[in-house]
């Protein structure tokens, strides 16, 4: 299916008798990039799918007054991305982690995840990844799966290219240590 | 091994996966579940919210007009303005007669008669609300 403009996506939200129509577009449009996004920072499909419904239902609540002083994805980026973390935290908060280790459920899951398909090489890269601190794991995954640029990633996650460098590099040696502790 | 060489040997691909079919519903699950949190808007024509204005606004000053009116209507006699006289005198005048004198107000029916300290009285209050005095004493000569 051929991609719709922002501006032919606004124009038709903007239109009272296209509101709904408008935004379903906006949803058939980024329902998979934002749910990959997602699902990428809080791991679990079911999670993803909670979050995901719940970055549409504030993006149309917010929709109006997007003032489009970014492109509408980084926008809809910018609000996964919030959502995503805020979840994360608010699962530790409610204990369903260990404090020793904030993110062990996370890589208990990935061991018995369903919807994981990953070779034993992609076990421990993903292992590693969940081993990272929040922003550095967001940055590594934007920067080495989805190949996001530098710019853009810095309009999403309101952080100077300097800093989203210096977080990747920082990701990457750490990711490094992790592997060859393990013989990868 | 640099860390261009490690990641070079790494797999880019996503090991994730998805309960199957999960995108070809996920719009209209989200759009149903936006639906359901939405409530009915009513979309007025511009005219007639003007004019639903204008209603409103003639309501409130008719309620508020009606309401003072009640205060100053009782008693009868108080009302100062020529509107309340001339209600007064041709629609009740056993009752501006009985508020002028502090009488209780006889039944409808009853006959009144009045002294002449009385109709003094009634006159010098007339005077001072500036009721037409002549038209009064006409009506009360004929009794």
């Amino acid at each position: 299916m051929s991609e719709h403009s922002d501006e032919h996506l606004l124009e038709m939200f903007r239109d009272e008798n296209r509101k709904y129509k408008g935004f379903s577009a906006i949803v058939e449009q980024y329902k998979v990039r934002l749910y990959w996004h997602i699902r990428k920072i809080v791991v679990v499909h079911e999670d993803a799918d909670d979050v995901l419904q719940n970055t549409f239902e504030k993006a149309w609540k917010g929709l109006s007054g997007f003032r489009q002083e970014s492109a509408l994805s980084t926008w809809l980026y910018r609000i996964a991305t919030n959502e995503a973390v805020s979840f994360l935290n608010q699962k530790r908060q409610k204990g369903f982690a260990h404090l020793d280790n904030p993110d062990s459920v996370l890589l208990a899951t990935l061991q018995d995840d369903a919807y994981f398909s990953g070779d034993q090489i992609q076990l421990q890269l993903q292992k590693a990844i969940l081993n990272l601190p929040d922003k550095q794991r967001i940055v590594f995954n934007m920067k080495y799966f989805d190949e996001m640029k530098y710019e853009e990633m810095s309009a999403i996650l309101n952080t100077s290219v300097g800093a989203l460098k210096a977080s990747y590099h920082h990701a990457v040696s750490r990711i490094k240590i992790y592997l060859e502790s393990v013989s990868i | 091994m640099t860390n261009e060489e490690l990641f070079d040997t790494l797999p880019k691909d996503n090991p994730f996966t998805t309960p199957e079919g999960y995108f070809d519903n996920l719009t209209d699950r989200v759009m149903s579940r936006i639906g359901k949190e939405e409530k009915p808007v009513v979309h007025m024509n511009r005219y007639f919210r003007y004019i639903a204005a204008a209603s409103c606004i003639i309501f409130v000053v008719s309620a508020g007009i009606w309401f003072t009116n009640q205060r100053e209507n009782t008693p009868v006699i108080s009302a100062s303005d020529e509107n309340a006289a001339c209600w007064a005198y041709n629609l009740d005048k056993t009752a501006l007669m009985a508020a002028v004198l502090e009488m209780e107000i006889p039944e409808t029916g009853m006959e009144i008669s009045y002294t002449d300290e009385q109709k003094r009285e009634i006159i010098s209050f007339l005077e001072k609300q500036d009721i037409p005095i002549e038209s009064i004493m006409h009506n009360m000569n004929e009794e």
